[in-house]
């Protein structure tokens, strides 16, 4: 698990999650490693307009949420901001779902359950790769 | 709510089979009785006929037998015994002939002209013996010539009737015999007609049979797909959500204890022991909802009474159950009836906004009745339906079950007035 130093520049994340707790937790742990929580939504919907309106660099959804899910919401990211990477986090383990996401544009797709450290180097990753450095790890 | 199978039974139009089958009887008994009498009919005429070519012939041989015996001059022994045998055969046939047709006037007239014959013949042969031949001549050209030739076309005529007379008899045979026929082909292809009707009724019938079997199949199908996502999207929704974001809560506290802060990790860790505990308990509430062992055990009414304690005690709303069921019911039954009490007090703690529900079990001569009320917000039924709603609250599946197993689902609801749901199902008590 990678803890950012205070000093060290850090992704902005915005996390979109319909499950407050999951969320709060979520973004406790991300937080304590030094990552930034810039905006939080409940659904699709909610992450396209954060995600314009916002500084995010990284965006960790969930795939399943009322009004607009996860999938969809990253087909219309990708079309509004492109170079915006998003991280799908869902309870699915189902090839079919992450053919949809890699075909959505999504970054990567993570299965809830997974480490911490899985989420934190993911996320530092496509924050790398947005902005064209190099990984840290 | 259920609709009642009212399939009409009609009874088979048209004469029943066993009454075409009896004319098929009746019609081959009368066509028996029919030939045997024409039969009968045409043998007596071609008697007749046969008969009156004998007489002509014996009518021949007697006038030659009486010629010889005048030619020589004297009288000849055995042409007289021979005439006389031929005489007795011509009585004798005329007699059969006479009773083969009576009352025919040919017939009558072939024995008047015999009679009127024969005596010319005897006056002719009584001349010859006192030999008187110019009279015995005379006789001859004057009686019995013309008097023979009187009887044989008598005979003639009376062959040509009988035989016109046998040939009419055999056309009627045969035109009754092809009435027949076509009277009984009619019958019968009427009778294979209705037998192929009655086969096609019950091929349509066993078709029905088989197309509602593979309704109720895809129904029970629908059901249980649909139980099983409901069950999925409990899982989620419940424990993988939680036992994810315990697994986070335990990353932090790791973190925390890297980093020297004990108090703070301490504290994580007892969150995470408590907060694993309270998942265990959400897994064995979705086990006990998969199968109550109590509704096993104890029966419907200790299960519903268990399922209430634990939705007044979670969901904090007043919650009672009225039970009055002395006996066990099929087991069937009594998971149908636990169902849609669970969903329906489910709907109340999730939707309803109820302060209060009333789970009631009353039992009538014929039915088992669960009722289950509620003071909550309520909602306009109709409008619902309209907007293909009433299958979020699962109440599409609680009528389905219900009615799957014989019985009827109704619910009421009125916008601020609560709601009430009703199952019935046949009484089918078991022994306790």
């Amino acid at each position: 698990m990678t803890a950012a130093g205070p000093a060290a520049p850090a992704p902005r994340v915005l996390l979109v999650d319909d499950n407050r707790g999951f969320r709060n937790e979520l973004r406790l742990l991300l937080e304590d490693c030094g990552i930034e929580v810039v905006a939080e939504g409940e659904n699709g919907q909610e992450a396209v307009e954060l995600a314009t309106r916002t500084d995010a660099d990284v965006v960790l959804m969930d795939l399943r949420m009322p009004v607009m899910d996860g999938l969809q919401a990253a087909r219309a990211l990708r079309d509004r901001v492109p170079s915006l990477p998003v991280i799908i986090l869902s309870a699915y383990e189902d090839p079919a779902l992450k053919s949809e996401a890699d075909a959505a544009n999504a970054y990567a797709y993570l299965v809830k359950g997974c480490s911490g450290g899985l989420v934190l180097d993911t996320i530092e990753q496509a924050w790398a790769s947005r902005s064209g450095r190099a990984s840290p790890n | 709510m259920t609709r009642a199978g009212t399939r009409r039974r009609g009874r088979a139009k048209g004469l029943p089979l066993w009454t075409l089958a009896a004319a098929l009887v009746v019609i081959a008994m009368a066509s028996f009785t029919g030939a045997t009498r024409v039969g009968g009919e045409v043998a007596r005429l071609e008697r007749a006929e046969r008969l009156s070519f004998l007489l002509e012939a014996r009518a021949y041989e007697q006038a030659a037998l009486d010629s010889r015996t005048t030619s020589s001059g004297a009288p000849d022994d055995a042409a007289a015994r021979r005439a006389a045998a031929v005489r007795q055969e011509l009585t004798a046939a005329l007699a059969e002939l006479a009773a083969l047709l009576p009352g025919d006037s040919a017939v009558t007239r072939v024995r008047a002209a015999a009679v009127d014959w024969q005596a010319a013949l005897d006056t002719k042969l009584q001349l010859l013996a006192s030999g008187d031949l110019v009279a015995a001549n005379r006789v001859d050209r004057a009686q019995v010539a013309p008097g023979f030739e009187r009887l044989t076309a008598a005979l003639r005529t009376t062959a040509a009737d009988s035989s016109r007379a046998a040939s009419a008899a055999q056309g009627r045979s045969k035109a009754g015999s092809l009435a027949v026929v076509a009277a009984a082909t009619l019958l019968s292809l009427v009778l294979l007609w209705r037998v192929e009707r009655a086969r096609s009724r019950q091929r349509a019938v066993e078709a029905r049979a088989q197309e509602d079997r593979g309704r109720l199949v895809n129904k029970i199908l629908t059901v249980a797909e649909r139980q099983r996502s409901g069950m999925a999207a409990e899982l989620h929704d419940g424990p993988i959500q939680g036992l994810t974001r315990l697994g986070l809560s335990l990353e932090r506290g790791q973190l925390r204890l890297r980093r020297g802060q004990l108090e703070e990790g301490r504290r994580l860790l007892t969150d995470a022991q408590a907060a694993l505990s309270g998942e265990v308990q959400s897994l064995r509430r979705i086990m006990a909802t998969l199968r109550p062992p109590v509704l096993e055990e104890r029966g419907l009414v200790s299960a519903l009474c268990d399922y209430v304690e634990m939705v007044r005690q979670q969901a904090g709303i007043s919650c009672t159950l009225a039970a009055k069921l002395p006996d066990r019911l099929p087991e069937d039954h009594e998971i149908v009836l636990y169902r849609v009490a669970q969903e329906a007090l489910t709907n109340v703690t999730r939707h309803a906004r109820a302060s209060s529900a009333r789970v009631e079990l009353t039992e009538t001569a014929e039915t088992v009745v669960l009722e289950v009320h509620d003071d909550g917000v309520g909602f306009d039924p109709a409008a619902e339906e309209q907007q293909g709603g009433l299958d979020h609250f699962g109440l599409a599946g609680m009528r389905e079950r219900v009615e799957l197993a014989g019985g009827t689902w109704t619910m009421w609801s009125r916008p601020g007035a609560g709601t009430v749901l009703t199952a019935s199902l046949p009484k089918v008590l078991v022994a306790a």
